[in-house]
């Protein structure tokens, strides 16, 4: 059996994906087993043993491009570049990077026996997304979204793997280890970097509160920026290396030191590869959850600004750490590679991660904290109501323009529902990859399947529902209405836009159980309220409301 | 001053229209997939000097 692994991330993904190497050697046995990474990121996969290293050389690639902006030339190399791994004919590809090049990739590198999962390509040339776990990285794992399961795991599941804590240990041997703290002042993106003047108080109020010696590393182009903070110390205590070490010399460093401090960046998944606890300093522009650090006793202190972390609590928490201490300030922590993260005084927001795991894990779903997540719900529920409406009138001819022309509209209020309420985000992130995977096939085929995945979101949705109670729902629109109606006359409708998002809500919910208000229709009463709504006409609303409405309710 | 970007534009949309023609004429063929590769190639040098990150999802 043959097995191409595919990541071509940089450094860190690459170091994240080494226990999903081991695992794939370990349930293979006697396959195979070959990694593409990009050329400029290769070293990442020195010291790796028992796989063939394949780099992918984008920039020889595109040269022709920079140098002549000539396409057909680069196209050769690129045709080149791709024939000697089509001919290995793959059994397995495993695509850990969720990007189009590698859906691409992936798809020209497969034969007809090929099996793939990660993302792909589908016969029309879409976006395929074959299996769960990819699935689940597209719709829940971008920053910013809520995803708690770890990038790691997740890299398991994708090559269908069962990962064990041993997985995790790079280094075949356990290295004795010295009083040294090893730092990394840089990080992967600039957005996630700690300033050097703070870098330059954790390590003086470091130095004073313990005798370990502290290491610099990071990259050649880090090495001015570690100049200037090393020089500040005594050159005993604190040694500059950054710039001096290869990727395989770091990783025997931190193997032989008793903690690593940095921020999200390669050398803090290094570190966890050779199960040295990690310090690390996140903010909102990481997610700590997927790419934090996985050994064993590791923090991580979070702000949702970086700088607002206090280098004397940076420089306590170490101390904490390396005398065994619990957490001396809020922190996430680790038990283990495997293990969630547990966290000490700090708190995130559970509603989405809840909501994400009852979709993706059975679990329960929460309970709605507040009326804005039970409006989302009930705007959700009436979107795929009016959609499986819609779906079904496609079997009518002459209704299928309009019927089309309804769903792209639901499929923009799907997106703006979770731009007003991104606590319920994970739900249409669900929804719409979901959709996104259905295949190619007759219109018939894609109708149904559709038509299945909106009544699988009204069937979601109707948990939310409130319970319908029309004396009770009557008696609320009534107190709604009056509450809206005096900013409504005075034009100030953005005051009471959520009072009057409640009444429409109500409004829709009782038309459902009785078609009459009163003597009045309830369709005509509501097309009234939104022909008024769509001009505009405040006065109008206001009349309707006050004059129709309400006297219909009494 | 900064010429690359528009040049990696213009190559850009010339393989759009290349690989647009082949699609149409011939379907998702094996030279319309290598030059859907090449594009994401360059996509990829004008959002970003680097490759996208494992952890950031680009659709």
């Amino acid at each position: 059996m043959r097995i191409l692994v595919l990541q071509l991330a940089r450094f860190g993904d690459i170091y994240q994906t080494w226990p999903t190497l081991k695992a794939l050697q370990r349930q293979h046995p006697g396959a195979e087993l070959h990694v593409l990474v990009r050329h400029r990121f290769r070293e990442a996969l020195n010291g790796f043993n028992g796989i063939t290293a394949h780099s992918w050389p984008t920039a020889d690639i595109l040269e022709p491009v920079y140098t002549k902006g000539d396409e057909g030339a680069a196209h050769d190399l690129l045709k080149a570049a791709i024939a000697p791994l089509r001919e290995l004919e793959f059994h397995k590809i495993v695509n850990l990077s969720f990007s189009p090049v590698s859906s691409y990739l992936a798809d020209i590198l497969s034969h007809g026996h090929t099996e793939t999962t990660g993302y792909t390509r589908f016969e029309d040339g879409f976006l395929n997304i074959p299996d769960d776990a990819s699935a689940y990285f597209f719709a829940q794992g971008e920053i910013g979204r809520s995803n708690r399961f770890h990038v790691t795991q997740i890299f398991g599941l994708v090559a269908q793997v069962d990962l064990t804590d041993e997985d995790f240990h790079a280094l075949p041997e356990k290295r004795e280890r010295k009083e040294q703290i090893v730092i990394h002042l840089g990080a992967s993106q600039s957005l996630r970097l700690y300033p050097p003047d703070k870098w330059a108080a954790v390590i003086r109020e470091g130095l004073a509160l313990g005798d370990e010696n502290w290491i610099l590393v990071g990259s050649p182009d880090e090495r001015s920026m570690a100049e200037a903070v090393a020089s500040q110390f005594d050159q005993n205590r604190v040694h500059n290396l950054t710039g001096q070490t290869t990727l395989t010399g770091l990783m025997q460093l931190l193997a032989e030191s008793r903690l690593f401090i940095g921020c999200d960046s390669a050398p803090s998944q290094m570190a966890s590869l050779t199960q040295t606890p990690v310090l690390q300093l996140s903010s909102e522009t990481a997610n700590f959850w997927t790419t934090g650090p996985t050994s064993s006793g590791s923090r991580v202190l979070y702000e949702a600004d970086l700088e607002s972390i206090a280098p004397a609590r940076v420089a306590k928490e170490a101390r904490a750490m390396l005398d065994g201490e619990t957490a001396h300030s809020p922190c996430a922590y680790r038990t283990g590679p495997l293990k969630p993260f547990g966290l000490h005084e700090l708190s995130f927001n559970d509603f989405s991660w809840h909501l994400i795991e009852a979709l993706y894990t059975q679990g329960s779903y929460p309970e709605a904290e507040i009326e804005a997540d039970l409006l989302g719900f009930q705007r959700l529920f009436e979107l795929s109501e009016l959609a499986l409406a819609q779906i079904d009138n496609f079997q009518v001819p002459e209704r299928r323009k309009t019927s089309a022309l309804i769903l792209k509209n639901i499929d923009q209020m799907l997106t703006e529902i979770s731009r007003l309420n991104p606590r319920i985000d994970p739900l249409v992130q669900w929804f719409e990859t979901e959709r996104l995977r259905i295949p190619p096939g007759s219109a018939e085929e894609t109708l149904v399947r559709t038509k299945n995945l909106f009544t699988d979101l009204q069937t979601i949705t109707a948990i939310y529902r409130r319970h319908v109670e029309p004396a009770g729902d009557s008696r609320r629109a009534i107190e709604l209405a009056r509450r809206c109606l005096p900013a409504i006359r005075e034009f100030r409708m953005a005051s009471v836009q959520d009072d009057f998002q409640s009444l429409l809500s109500t409004l829709h919910e009782l038309s459902r159980h009785s078609t009459k208000v009163g003597e009045a229709e309830w369709s005509t009463m509501l097309t009234g309220l939104n022909d008024a709504l769509g001009r505009r006409d405040l006065i109008e609303v206001a009349d309707q409301l006050e004059y129709v409405l309400i006297p219909a309710l009494s | 001053m900064n010429e690359t970007p528009e040049k990696l534009k213009a190559v850009l949309e010339r393989l759009e229209t290349s690989t647009r023609k082949i699609i149409s004429t011939r379907g998702y063929s094996k030279d319309a997939k290598s030059l859907k590769l090449l594009e994401e190639m360059i996509k990829e040098q004008l959002t970003n000097a680097y490759p996208s990150s494992s952890t950031r999802t680009i659709r």
